[in-house]
Parts: C-alpha cells; structure tokens; sequence
C-alpha cells in the first residue's frame, strides 16, 4: 500500500496538460503511452448549469514521484500544475484534506 | 532590493541547475522563471521556479518541452544561403560562415541602398517578444523606418496601448497582485471583488504578459468572475455571469453597460467630479444610443447587460482584462475607451485590486529604440505617418493596410530587402491576406530570416537563414510591467552548432551599418546601455535573478504619475480623459462609441445571405505557442490537427462529423480545418485556429510544409482599418463551410 495520496481538485482544472508533459518528461514515457491523463467531461448543460470539467488521471507508471519526494520535493505533476490543483498527501490524511478542498474533489492512490 | 538574492546556479546530484528567464526564443509574451537542469552538457529538463514571484513554480506544457524545443535534431545550427533564383528548393542551401553570411547581407542591402535608396529596405518584426528592439534598431541603422508585419490594423495590442494613453497617460491590467514580490501577502494589496474576463481566455494564451493562472488564483479567493466571451471557455462556464455576444462588436456590450452605471446613477461621484475630465460629454454621448438597441445588435439580453453593469459598479474593486479581441475589431477602440471610462467613474482606477498602472519597471523603454535618431525625412516616410498620427505613439509600425498597397502597387516605391526577426509569415501575422502578403514578398530581391529551426518561410523564400539561440543559450533581458528578469546562458550546457541571440545578430549587422548607432562591443554593454536610466548595470539584474520595483496604489494623490509631481494623471488636462482631449486634437473620435464591423449581419445583410457563418479566428492553444511547437511530439499529440469548432447541433444539420476536413470560405478565398463538434459555440457559428503548419512533411514536396491550405489569413480582407489605423475585424469573418472533397485533404 503506497504511503501516499494524490488529491484532485478539478474544480480549478483548466485542462493545460502541463501534468502531461511533465509526466512524461519525469519518467521518460515514450509517445505511445502514458503517465497521466488529462480526460474532458463537457461541456454539458446540467440543471440549467455548464458543467465543463477536466480531470487528470494518473496510470500505472505513477508512484507519486515517490523518489522525488523522498528527496524532499514535490511530485512533478503536483509541482508543475498551472492551477495548483493536485496536492500530494500522506494517506491517513486524504480525507481531512478532501474536505478542506470543498467539492469536486477526487483522490487516486497508486 | 534589500533581500539576498537566492542563488542563480548550483549542483544537484549530476546536475548542473540554473534559475534563469524563459523569454524567447522559443515562446511567448510571459518570461516565466525556471530551473533548468543540465548534465553532460546536455539540458535535461526544465521546472518551474517556485521563488520566481511571476509564475511562482507553475509552468504551461510549452515550457515543460523546452528540453526538446532547444535540442531539436531540426534546429538551425550554422547560417545558410541559397540563390534567390532556387527559393523553395530545400536541396539549394549552402552552409556558410557568420562572417560570411553577414558580409553577403551588409553587400545586398548596401547594393540595394545604392540603388534604389535606404529606405526600400525592411525589418519584419514578429509578435512582441525578445526581437522587438532588435528589429526596429537594426532597422534604424540600416537607414529605413519600416518596422513591418502585414497586420491589419495592427490589430494585436496596439489599439488597447493607444487607447489606455489617450485616456489615462499609460498601459494598464488588472491587479492579480502581480506588482508585487509577496504578490498575494503584500499588506497594501486587497483581493478584486469583481474581475471581468472580457474578450480573451487567457488560462490558454497568457497574452500580453499577463499570466492566465492569476485570475484562477483570484477566483479561488473569493473573487467574483463575469466572462464576456462569445464562446462558452472553461472560465466562462464556471463564471458567476456569462454573457456572450455576437463577435466583434464589443464595444456595443460596453457602451450598453455604461449608459446603465451612468443612468442607474451607479458610479462614484465624489470620484468623477475630482479626478476625470468630460463626463458631460460622455452622458451626451451615452445618450446618443438606446440600451435595446445595443443589447439586440449584440445578441445579448438586455437582463444581463443590465446586471454585468450592476454587478460591474458594486465590486471594491473591480478590474477588467480586457483581451486580444477588442484590437481585433474595426471599432474596438471605442469600447476599450468605454470599458476605462467605466473603470474610471466606479473607481476602480489606481485602486488595489482594480485597475493599475503598470509602465515598464525602472524606466526601462525598448520602444522603437532610435527612430528619433533617424532624419526627420526618414521618419516622415514611416507608412501611415501622416495619415495616422497615432501611429507615432508608442510602439512605431508601419500601418499594414496601407504599406501592403504601397508594396503592390510599388508606390511611391517598391520595396526590395528584408530582414526577419521572429517571424514566421507564411503562417502568421500576415493577416492582410495572405494571398495578397504573399506575391509581396516573394518579389523582393533578398531575404535574410533569424530563426531557430526551418520554417515554411523559410523554405519558401529566404536566401539568408541565421540560426538563433535559446533562452537558455543567450545573453539577454526581459522588462516586463511587473518587474526585470536578466538570463545568460545556463551552466554547464554545451551549446549545438553556432546559434546567436537576436540581439548579437542586430548588433553584428548593425555595427557594419551605423557604428554611431551601435557602439557596443558586445551584448551586454548593449543591456548596460538599455538600462542606464535606473543607474544599474544589466549584471546587477542578473545577479538578482529578478528585481520588482513594486506598485503603490492612488499615486494620482501623490504626484507620481506625472513628471512634474503635480497631483493627477498623465494627460493633457491631468485629469482621467474620459472626454480624450489627444484624440480630439488629432481628429479622433474622442469619446467612447460603438459602431459595426465593415462586414456583419447589419452592415452587409447581402453578403451575410451568402456567407451565414461568422467565424471567429486566431485562437490560442496553451500547448502551441502561434506557429511554434507542432514539431515537438509530446505536445502535438495533445491536438494534431488544426480544428474549427462548429456548434454541434448546427453541424450535425449539416451532415459534419468530427475529424472531418471542412472548407470555410468567404468572398475572398477559403482555408481548411478539421471540424470539432462543440456547444460552446453558437448556433451557426464557427471558430477556426492560426499558426498551423505540418512540419513532418516533406520540404521536397511542398516547401510550405502544407501551411497554405489551413491559414485563416486567406480570408482576412485587408483596409478596413479602423478610424485610427487601428483594428480590424480578424474575429468575424463572414463565411459559409463545407466538407472538403476526397482528394482535397
């Protein structure tokens, strides 16, 4: 079980892939494969609202940038995030620091 | 100034770890700081520079590739020429020496000079980046004043520069905290209340040195967001107001707003009465238009027009960042000028979180750096000088519309060379139709372009080709409306090939030219020399890392917005010019207004029967940088093609399926995009790209790299500038679209 917690705090999203790029350059994934993705859901007219969200999902390359953060540094996608909406946690923190975030919130444990 | 400044440079493991400036080449307007990690010689990667107060650690895609973008096996190493008779033969280049090369330019531009006269000579000039100084003073030096890009209206920050003058005495942006070293804990700061996101989406573009990701950080302390956009954008769809009006006729939505403020009585008085000049004449003038008549010429409920308005005037404060699109309108300035008189009435100006003044830091000015050293006949010749005085303000251009007749018509002469900075414009910035820009260019005599890799103009008509150096790779400076950032090369990176900074260019060359005029022995006493106004050196900057001169809010109460001291703003009346006394005295319109595009529904109602489709143009992708980038794979698979987004249920009436390839064509001509069904855009509606080329195919085939056939600029007519000389309609081009043929893609 992984010591830590990615949260995902897609309501401030703006779909830059930066974590993408960043991924792919931390890792050295090739082309045809992925560290993490950026998915689309929307725009959709809900309840009179847009919903528009994008939400990034990390794959099995991901260990939290685990050698990173022992060396005392954040996860690249964390670090790199345009909006600064992934947060890198200890587990038993996940959901005190979930319900800091507020809504559309989601987590991912590697 | 009093902090230790945090190391430029140290070891990490096997790395070699700079902080330095993101500021082109490659990339854009912003100068994000970063850290760049080298090993073996080799940049390996590039982070954000969490203590940089810009960007504070975060970076876009772009940068997150900048590893790839500097060691590119297609990156221009050595100068090349080619015979001008073989232009678009990708087999007829030759590599040369630097000396040899610039030898053969100082000859064909002497000879030319001899010929036919200093000033048949040209300096394109790109987007505003790190070859902006370069390009007009070499230019200068060269003996000519064409500055040149066949831009109609110039219609790229211009018209919003003039306009903020005009009004207020200088450039002005919101206040995210930007100005400020401790940006969001700065004491005298105060969180916007109200922030409008009009006409741009800047969480993709980051335009105009203004860094998108503020106004998220705003927002997610509490700051309310109202987006005017005739596309619902992420923004737009978490904005606690929407309004979305037809394309390019802002300035109706704008004067909509301020008879409302004005009629509603909604503004400060105390303020106005104090502090602006001509608020009679703006009541006149609102006066002069009726609100259902703006809000049905906009599209827009009169409903939310009305609460945009209240909830405008309510914010303490309320500051606006007001996008590319009012440039790209033929009457964008009169909305510009009503979104300041707005500003200005509900006191937002000078105020923390409103509105601020934001001159380049230190005095620092790059502008048109020696145009005034060139002979007052010269400087007559700049196109547009009569015709168009505000040309001379500011930032000195020739005005596109006019020079692109003058070059066709060859007069009252033609024009034979030119040098390229940063420009790439088979693909961009040639939006006074290209298929007129074109011919224009091609029959020059020479052509010498500085770029970092081969570019469809090059390959299509450049006989010259100087490679130029990274931000990593070079010596330079940025003075952005927040503060300075200095680079050098980073350590211990082997640097490829011979590349050199757009400025050792323009120095080399301009030495040969005017050694009065470039004295320095090197770039850095060039620096030195662009900076000596604020009494430091440009090391003294490097050595920093960044220097922030801060921001203090009110300065008209304390005289530091004028020269002479005196209390007030630096205008004419030192007043707040809601009523321009410069536009007046040069025959302008002085007062806000609105009025429609050359081609629209109620202009050309004829023409909008034959062409239904108003698409808009030139929208940013965070992952390409205008032309830049789609040769780099990790950000090309985001999107690999050029896409025109079709409202989705208009487009499945047509029969349109996503991917397909779409012709979209106007009166004049049509390019191609492949269709992305979306709600975001309106019923009928269309949104095309800009910059595309395809720089995996094959030179030998098309020396274009199939750039023609999906540039926007086919479509773009030509002079129908604004009064000014400012604006045109690039974002409201009447078309109608169909799928392309089997064959035709």
């Amino acid at each position: 079980m992984s010591e830590y917690g990615m949260i995902i705090d897609y309501k401030y999203c703006t779909g830059c892939h930066t974590c993408e790029v960043a991924c792919r350059k931390e890792k050295d994934i090739p082309l045809d494969e992925w560290g993490i993705k950026l998915f689309e859901v929307g725009p959709d007219e809900l309840k009179g609202k847009w919903y528009w969200n994008f939400i990034p999902l990390p794959s099995d390359y991901c260990d939290l940038c685990h050698d990173r953060i022992k060396a005392g540094k954040k996860a690249s996608c964390e670090f790199h995030c345009l909006a600064n909406c992934i947060e890198i946690v200890r587990i038993e923190e996940l959901s005190a620091k979930m319900i800091e975030y507020g809504n559309s919130v989601t987590c991912f444990i590697p | 100034m009093s902090k230790t400044p945090l190391p430029t440079s140290w070891k990490e493991g096997d790395y070699t770890v700079t902080r330095t400036t993101a500021w082109s080449a490659p990339g854009c307007h912003a100068g994000c700081g970063i850290v760049c990690y080298v090993k073996d010689g080799k940049l390996e990667k590039v982070e954000g520079d969490h203590a940089h107060p810009f960007n504070q650690g975060h970076i876009c895609p772009r940068c997150a590739a900048l590893p790839d973008v500097v060691n590119s096996p297609d990156r221009l190493l050595y100068p090349m020429k080619r015979d001008p008779s073989k232009r678009g033969d990708p087999d007829a280049w030759e590599q040369i020496t630097w000396d040899e090369a610039l030898d053969l330019i100082y000859n064909e531009f002497t000879r030319i000079t001899n010929e036919y006269g200093a000033y048949t000579l040209q300096s394109f000039c790109g987007t505003g980046r790190d070859i902006l100084w370069q390009s007009q003073r070499l230019a200068y030096a060269m003996g000519t004043p064409h500055v040149v890009s066949y831009f109609s209206g110039l219609a790229c920050w211009m018209p919003r520069l003039v306009s903020y003058n005009a009004c207020t005495g200088d450039y002005m942006m919101p206040d995210c905290s930007e100005c400020h070293e401790d940006r969001f804990d700065n004491p005298t700061y105060q969180l916007p209340e109200v922030i409008f996101n009009w006409g741009c989406n800047p969480v993709s573009s980051s335009s105009d040195g203004f860094f998108g990701d503020w106004i998220v950080q705003c927002v997610k302390r509490g700051s309310k967001l109202v987006v005017i956009d005739p596309r619902l954008t992420w923004m737009a769809a978490r904005a606690d107001l929407w309004l979305q009006p037809r394309p390019a006729v802002d300035s109706a939505i704008a004067m909509a707003m301020l008879k409302v403020i004005i009629d509603e009585d909604l503004y400060d008085h105390d303020w106005t009465d104090r502090w602006t000049y001509g608020f009679e004449a703006l009541v006149e003038r609102c006066n002069e238009y009726d609100l259902d008549h703006l809000c049905e010429v906009a599209w827009v409920p009169k409903e939310k027009v009305i609460e945009a308005a209240r909830i405008f005037a309510a914010g303490k404060h309320t500051c606006v960042q007001l996008g590319l699109s009012f440039d790209m309108q033929r009457h964008g300035i009169g909305g510009v000028r009503a979104v300041i008189a707005m500003l200005a009435i509900c006191n937002d100006i000078d105020q923390p979180g409103g509105q601020i003044f934001t001159a380049p830091p230190y005095d620092f000015s790059y502008f048109s750096w020696g145009f005034k050293e060139l002979p007052e006949e010269i400087q007559k010749q700049l196109v547009g000088y009569d015709e168009y005085p505000f040309i001379r303000m500011g930032m000195v251009l020739d005005q596109p519309d006019l020079q692109l007749v003058q070059a066709e018509k060859e007069e009252p002469y033609a024009y034979r060379g030119a040098i390229m900075f940063g420009t790439n414009p088979m693909c961009c910035m040639s939006n006074a139709d290209l298929s007129r820009v074109y011919p224009v260019i091609q029959k020059l005599e020479f052509i010498a372009i500085c770029d970092w890799r081969m570019t469809p103009s090059i390959q299509t008509f450049g006989d010259v080709a100087l490679p130029v150096a990274m931000n990593v790779e070079k010596l330079g400076m940025i003075a952005k409306r927040t503060g300075a950032c200095a680079m050098s090369p980073i350590e211990g990176l082997e640097i490829k090939g011979e590349p050199k900074s757009d400025a050792e260019i323009a120095l080399l060359l301009g030495s040969r030219f005017n050694k009065d005029m470039w004295p320095w022995a090197n770039t850095e006493e060039v620096y030195d020399e662009l900076v000596k106004k604020s009494g430091m050196k440009w090391r003294d900057i490097r050595e920093a890392n960044w220097l922030y001169p801060g921001l203090e809010y009110r300065r008209y109460e304390t005289g530091k917005l004028r020269k002479d001291g005196q209390p007030g703003f630096n205008t004419r009346t030192g007043r707040l010019e809601l009523y321009s006394v410069f536009a007046e005295s040069i025959g302008d319109n002085p007062l806000p207004y609105y009025d429609e595009p050359f081609y629209g529904p109620y202009t050309t109602p004829e023409l909008y029967k034959e062409y239904p489709v108003i698409t808009m143009t030139g929208t940013r992708n965070i992952y390409y940088f205008h032309s830049e980038h789609r040769d780099i794979g990790k950000l090309r698979e985001i999107q690999p093609d050029p896409l025109a987004e079709i409202n989705d249920v208009w487009g499945k009436e047509q029969g349109f399926r996503d991917g397909d390839w779409l012709w979209i064509e106007n009166h004049i001509g049509r390019m191609k995009h492949r269709a992305k069904l979306t709600p975001i855009i309106r019923y009928g509606m269309a949104n095309v790209n800009s910059g595309w080329w395809f720089p995996e195919m094959d030179p030998k085939e098309d020396p274009m790299y199939g750039c023609w056939d999906v540039n926007p600029n086919l479509i773009i007519e030509p002079g129908h500038q604004g009064p000014t000389g400012f604006g045109s309609d690039v974002k409201a081009v009447l078309t109608k679209i169909y799928k392309c043929e089997e064959g035709e893609y």
